[in-house]
C-alpha cells in the first residue's frame, strides 16, 4: 500500500552486491584488500548499533567503550578455555547488559548530558583496563587472543576470518533492517521525530530508548569481541574516543536513515585512510575536506541521496494520480 | 458515576501558584469547555490531568482510578488521550505514518511482536485509515505531513490523539490560528466523531463560538481558580465570568 513497494530491483542490486563481497577473496589483488573488508564488516557492524541507538533520538559518544568491555569479555573468557564461539555472545550479552543498567539511570538525561555521560563512561572503561593490569596486562594488552573455531575449522588466516566476519555484519545488518520495519522500530523512529508526541501516544519512550540503546550497545561487544579474535591482540588503545568518533562519523556522512546510510558510510570511510596513504601528509586534510563537504552539500547523509531520488517519484506517483483523479 | 474526577488540584511553579484548588467532573458522554482569559491555568490544568506535569496537591481519578502523577504514556493507555496547542504532528514522516504511530500504544503487538510478519503494519494502516476518513484527510494519506498546510496539520494532530483510541479526548485550542472556515470545519469533524465514536471530550479554546457551539458544559478558570461552570447559555450571562473577561463594570452608561 503506502509501505515501500515492492519491486524486483532492489532485490537484485541487493543480491549483486552481498555476491561480490562474498567473492572478494577469489578476485582481490592481494591480501590487504581481504583485511580491508573484514575490516569494512567489523565496522558495519559497530555503526549499525549506533545507528539503532541514533533510530531512538540518542547519540552515543561511549560506543568504542562497549566495543572494549566486549573485546576484553571475550579476550578473557577464551583465554581460560571457552570456546571464542561462545564468548563472542558472551560479551555481546555482557554488554547490553551494561548498556541497560547505564541507560535506565542516564537515558533520563537529555541530548548533551546523555553525549556526556556516555563519554566518560568509554573513558572509564579505557581507565579501568589500563589500571586492571593484574587481569587486562595493563598498557601492554593481551596477546595471544585465541582464534574462532567452528566445529574444529579454525580460522586463523584472513581469507578464512573474512567469510565469518560477513555472515555477522550481514546477519546484523538484516536484523537491524527487521527490528526497522518492526513495531518498536516505529516507536523508536516515532519517538526521534517526536518524542513527546509519541509520549502522548501512549508509548514509553523512555524503555524504547533504553531497549534502543542495550541492542545498539549489544552489538557494539559482540563486533569488539570479532575484531579482537581476528587481530589477536587488545589493548585499552584497541577502541579510545576517536574511534567512537571515526563510527559516528561513517553514521553521519552515510546517513541516519535506514540501513543503507551505515553501509554507505562504511564502504566510503573505510578504505579511504588508505586510498590517501600515497598522498603522505596530506592524508588527515584531505579526509577531513571529505567529511566538510559531505556535511555541507548532503548533510542527511550520502544515503539520503537516493532518498530524495526515490521520494522525487513517489511526489511524481502522487500528483500523477490526484491528476487521474481530477481529470475524468 | 463520573468518567473523569478532578478533586482539590493544586498546581504551582516556585511562588506562582498555577491552579489553585479546581475541583469538577466530567461525566460519559459530555463535552465539556474549559475557558477562562490568557494565562488563567487552562494549559497546566490540563498538562497536569494528562500526566505531563505532576500535581502539587489533589487528586485526578479517571474511570475510578487514581491517575494523580502519573507517567503520561500510561493514562493514555487508560483511555486518556490529548491534543497540544501547537500543530504536534511528526513532520518527516507521511500522513498515514503519523496516524499509524498513534494507533501503536493500543495494538496487541507490543514491543516484541511483528518482527518477521508485516501483517501489523497492514492492520495498523488500515485503522490509520479509518481516522483519516473521519478527518477528511484520505487523500494526503501520501504526503509528508510537512506538506499539508497548517489547518490540515492542526487536523492531523487531532486525528493521532484520536488514533490511540481514547475513551477520553483532551483538546487544548484546537482551532487556535486557524481561520473561519477551518474552524468551521474542524468543529464538524469534532461533531462527528463524538457521534461516530462516542468519545467524551474536553476542550481549551478560546473561540467562543466553537466553545458555544460544541460544548454542553463550560468551566472557566481565572487566575487558577474556578470561578464558574454551567451550560454555555449560563455561563455567557454569568456577571462573575463576565467581569473575569472584561473587568469590572465601573462606568454605568
Amino acid at each position: 500500500m503506502i509501505s515501500v513497494a515492492t519491486k524486483p530491483m532492489p532485490y537484485v542490486g541487493i543480491a549483486a552486491a552481498v555476491g561480490v563481497a562474498a567473492l572478494l577473496p577469489w578476485f582481490a589483488p592481494n591480501q590487504f584488500y581481504v583485511h580491508l573488508a573484514t575490516i569494512g564488516c567489523i565496522n558495519l557492524m559497530l555503526v549499525l548499533g549506533l545507528a539503532i541507538i541514533a533510530r531512538a533520538g540518542q547519540l552515543s559518544m561511549g560506543h568504542g567503550g562497549f566495543a572494549l568491555v566486549g573485546g576484553y569479555v571475550s579476550a578473557l573468557l577464551s583465554m581460560k578455555g571457552w570456546p571464542p564461539l561462545l564468548t563472542l555472545f558472551i560479551a555481546g550479552l555482557v554488554a547490553a547488559v551494561i548498556a541497560a543498567g547505564l541507560g535506565w539511570i542516564i537515558l533520563r538525561l537529555r541530548g548533551v548530558y546523555f553525549v556526556l555521560v556516555a563519554f566518560a563512561f568509554s573513558q572509564i572503561a579505557v581507565l579501568l583496563a589500563l589500571d586492571m593490569s593484574s587481569v587486562t596486562g595493563g598498557a601492554n594488552g593481551l596477546v595471544g587472543v585465541p582464534p574462532i573455531s567452528i566445529f574444529g575449522y579454525v580460522l586463523r588466516a584472513k581469507p578464512q576470518f573474512y567469510p565469518f566476519a560477513l555472515v555477522c555484519a550481514l546477519t546484523t545488518l538484516l536484523l537491524t533492517w527487521l527490528l526497522y520495519r518492526s513495531p518498536l522500530g516505529t516507536m523508536m523512529a516515532a519517538t526521534a521525530e517526536n518524542q513527546r508526541l509519541t509520549e502522548s501516544s501512549g508509548i514509553d519512550t523512555h524503555r524504547v530508548q533504553v531497549i534502543a540503546f542495550t541492542i545498539g550497545s549489544g552489538i557494539a561487544g559482540f563486533a569488539g569481541a570479532l575484531s579482537t579474535h581476528y587481530l589477536r591482540f587488545i589493548s585499552p588503545d584497541s577502541y579510545t574516543f576517536w574511534e567512537s568518533v571515526s563510527y559516528l562519523t561513517m553514521l553521519v556522512v552515510g546517513g541516519r536513515d535506514g540501513v543503507l546510510g551505515p553501509v554507505v558510510g562504511v564502504l566510503v570511510l573505510t578504505p579511504l585512510p588508505e586510498l590517501l596513504r600515497s598522498t603522505e601528509g596530506l592524508q588527515h586534510i584531505i579526509y577531513g575536506a571529505v567529511l566538510v563537504l559531505c556535511l555541507m552539500f548532503v548533510p542527511n547523509g550520502l544515503a539520503s541521496l537516493v532518498q530524495t531520488w526515490r521520494s522525487r517519484q513517489r511526489v511524481a506517483r502522487t500528483s500523477a494520480a490526484l491528476v487521474a483523479e481530477e481529470v475524468p | 458515576m463520573s468518567m473523569l474526577e478532578v478533586e482539590s488540584l493544586k498546581r504551582s511553579f516556585g511562588g506562582l501558584v498555577a491552579v489553585r484548588n479546581v475541583s469538577f467532573a466530567v461525566n460519559e458522554g459530555d463535552f465539556l469547555g474549559l475557558i477562562g482569559p490568557n494565562g488563567a491555568g487552562k494549559t497546566t490544568l490540563f498538562n497536569v490531568i494528562s500526566g505531563v506535569l505532576r500535581p502539587s496537591a489533589g487528586t485526578v481519578r479517571f474511570l475510578d482510578r487514581d491517575i494523580s502523577g502519573q507517567p503520561a504514556n500510561r493514562t493514555v493507555r487508560q483511555g486518556l488521550s490529548r491534543t497540544f496547542q501547537a500543530a504536534t504532528i511528526y513532520p518527516e514522516a507521511t500522513v498515514i505514518e503519523n496516524v499509524a504511530r498513534g494507533t501503536l500504544a493500543s495494538g496487541l503487538t507490543g514491543l516484541c511482536g511483528g518482527f518477521f510478519s508485516n501483517g501489523w503494519r497492514l492492520a495498523v494502516e488500515e485503522k490509520a485509515l479509518h481516522v483519516l476518513d473521519l478527518f477528511g484527510l484520505t487523500r494526503r494519506a501520501g504526503l509528508k505531513a510537512r506538506e499539508l498546510s497548517y489547518g490540515e496539520q492542526r487536523r492531523l494532530g487531532v486525528a493521532i490523539a484520536l488514533a490511540s483510541e481514547p475513551r477520553l479526548l483532551m483538546l487544548d485550542e484546537p482551532v487556535a490560528g486557524l481561520n473561519p472556515e477551518e474552524a468551521a470545519e474542524l468543529a464538524s469533524v469534532l461533531r462527528r466523531v463524538k457521534a461516530e465514536r462516542g468519545v467524551t471530550m474536553i476542550m481549551v479554546e478560546h473561540h467562543m463560538r466553537t466553545v458555544m457551539g460544541l460544548c454542553n458544559r463550560v468551566v472557566v478558570l481565572d487566575h487558577g481558580t474556578l470561578i464558574a461552570q454551567g451550560t454555555p447559555a449560563e455561563i455567557v450571562s454569568n456577571p462573575i465570568v463576565i467581569e473575569a473577561y472584561l473587568g469590572k463594570e465601573t462606568v454605568h452608561a
